[in-house]
């Protein structure tokens, strides 16, 4: 064992480097490669949990660009669904982490998300995973009802995802606005819906309503999120947190109205990024400090629902 | 090896070096939540404002950030010390004869880490376990990080224990103790600066208190990373501290 005396510091190095690759997995498409982590449980066998991550550069873990912080809600959902036996791949979106240094800028529509996602499936059954359950948060909860009509997976759970076309709740988040700023919203809407040329925006609504936006808003806009989860065939869980602000519990009422076949859960002290908040002060700042830890509920639910998929 | 590890102990407690660190780290631990209770108070009596003390998060969250921030600050640069007067004095005043007797250098150096190592990790923990259980019985809330006792604890008591080794290996090059300080601290500081900057963070020491401030239960993979890292750092270091040791002329000296 005297030779290991000689090179333990460089073994501890190699091995620092390798643990950085644990689990990584790249997926190439035509115009870059995604890349995810694979947490590997043996509970399940041959079972496999695809997350997928809301709007804005979220990437693997659910930390989003634009915010400074982290707030790692998919990285805790992941440990959690860990322990309980299943495998876990959470992947970066193409506009997120080491992906966007891949793809780079360009052109792009929601549809890409939802193709990027089948072909997350895809590779996850040729790593012999059989049954693909998806979670899909807030906008990657409408991705994953898309991915379970165009691909074969066993189950889809919907997290805190809007029961609007995507125009109607984006403008039902800008209520708070100045009216003439509300309404220029609303009117410029009609003109990406009809396909019109949208004339000068004010300098308030200039970031939402971009050359680059405008194209991918007019592209997920023909999605109603009811018409969608009808389509659904497989088992579909709609969860949705009692202290969200961005999608309200009423969203989930109306998915409960009208998707009769999908089972239902309001966790009351979940918020919109799946943690556990009691004020609005903890609300905002979970967003931005992995501190918060999600909601025990969430776990609960989620894997009570997949044990009987 | 276990001679020498039983004279570090007792050399410790005669010098009181032990004591005087958990003195500090508890201190720090058992205040930082008093301090926070007692903020809006401060903060309304100097401005005269109650919204301005109101707009001041109150909670065990900040009040164990609070903890990890001052540690950050003091306690390493009093640990640079620590680990730089430890390598002059025995340098400067006791090592001569023990070399002539035919001391081996670096066991001792082994003893002293392995002693110190543990003392300065082992109260670390010690004292953010103190400072979280205080905080939830002074400070609203419901939040019950237990999990994160070990996890904070051991982030923040392995930095600072590398504080200590950068300390004496600053003391190992320079005789004068105070200018050892000054040459570790500022090189810890400059570590911080540079780790900041690059996209493999993890790869340093100061990583972890980055890691502590986020308060989390959990590993990540950087975070695994920079445990390996960190100890990889450690015995580099205590390798040079007996390398550099081994080839120093130890002469009774005037400290």
């Amino acid at each position: 064992m005297k030779w290991i005396k000689g090179i333990w510091i460089p073994l501890l190095v190699i091995l620092a480097v390798l643990v950085q690759g644990m689990g990584e997995v790249e997926i190439t498409t035509e115009e870059g490669s995604l890349y995810g982590t694979l947490d590997r449980a043996n509970g399940h066998p041959g079972e496999c949990i695809v997350l997928i991550a809301g709007s804005g550069p979220t990437d693997r873990d659910c930390n989003s660009l634009v915010l400074s912080g982290r707030m790692d809600s998919f990285l805790q959902l992941s440990q959690a669904l860990n322990e309980e036996g299943y495998s876990v791949f959470r992947y970066d979106k193409r506009t997120a982490g080491e992906s966007r240094e891949s793809f780079g800028k360009h052109a792009m529509v929601f549809d890409d998300f939802v193709q990027d996602a089948i072909l997350v499936v895809e590779t996850m059954r040729e790593m012999g995973y059989e049954k693909i359950h998806l979670v899909g948060h807030s906008q990657g909860a409408m991705v994953a009802m898309r991915v379970a009509q165009a691909t074969p997976v066993t189950s889809v759970v919907h997290l805190s995802g809007p029961s609007d076309p995507i125009d109607v709740a984006f403008l039902r988040q800008l209520e708070s606005l100045p009216k003439e700023l509300y309404e220029e919203a609303t009117s410029t809407f009609e003109e990406i819906r009809l396909g019109e040329e949208i004339g000068a925006v004010s300098d308030d609504l200039q970031p939402f309503f971009t050359n680059e936006t405008i194209p991918f808003l007019l592209n997920w806009m023909q999605y109603d999120p009811i018409r969608e989860a009808l389509a659904v065939e497989v088992p579909l869980l709609f969860i949705g947190g009692g202290e969200d602000t961005q999608v309200l519990a009423e969203d989930l009422d109306e998915f409960a109205s009208l998707v009769d076949r999908a089972e239902v859960q309001l966790i009351p002290n979940m918020n919109h990024v799946l943690k556990r908040v009691e004020s609005e002060r903890e609300n905002q700042q979970s967003y931005q400090d992995p501190s918060f830890v999600l909601d025990p509920e969430l776990v609960e639910s989620i894997v009570s629902f997949l044990a009987h998929t | 090896m276990s001679e020498l590890i039983w004279k570090e102990c007792l050399e410790g407690v005669r010098r009181k070096q032990v004591f005087a660190i958990g003195i500090l780290l508890i201190g720090f631990a058992l205040l930082s939540p008093v301090m926070m209770k007692a903020l809006p108070m401060l903060l309304e009596s100097q401005t005269g404002s109650e919204e301005i003390a109101a707009a001041i998060p109150v909670n065990l969250r900040e009040s164990v950030r609070s903890f990890a921030k001052n540690i950050h600050q003091i306690a390493t640069l009093l640990l640079v010390y620590l680990g730089a007067g430890q390598i002059a004095y025995e340098r400067n005043q006791r090592l001569v004869f023990p070399i002539h007797a035919g001391l081996n250098l670096r066991a001792m150096i082994r003893a002293k880490v392995l002693v110190y190592g543990g003392a300065i990790i082992g109260l670390t923990m010690i004292a953010t376990g103190a400072t979280i259980l205080y905080g939830m019985l002074l400070l609203p809330g419901s939040w019950k990080p237990m999990s994160i006792i070990g996890w904070t604890g051991l982030e923040i008591g392995i930095y600072l224990f590398t504080a200590y080794l950068i300390g004496m290996l600053a003391s190992s090059m320079i005789r004068n103790k105070v200018l050892a300080t000054v040459l570790g601290s500022l090189f810890l500081f400059l570590l911080g600066g540079i780790a900041g900057f690059t996209t493999f963070e993890w790869i340093f020491p100061t990583y972890l208190m980055t890691e502590a401030n986020f308060l989390i239960g959990y590993w990540t993979k950087p975070l695994m990373g920079c445990f390996l890292m960190t100890v990889a750092w450690c015995g580099l270091m205590i390798e040079a501290i007996g390398w550099k040791l081994n080839r120093t002329n130890i002469t009774m000296q005037e400290e």
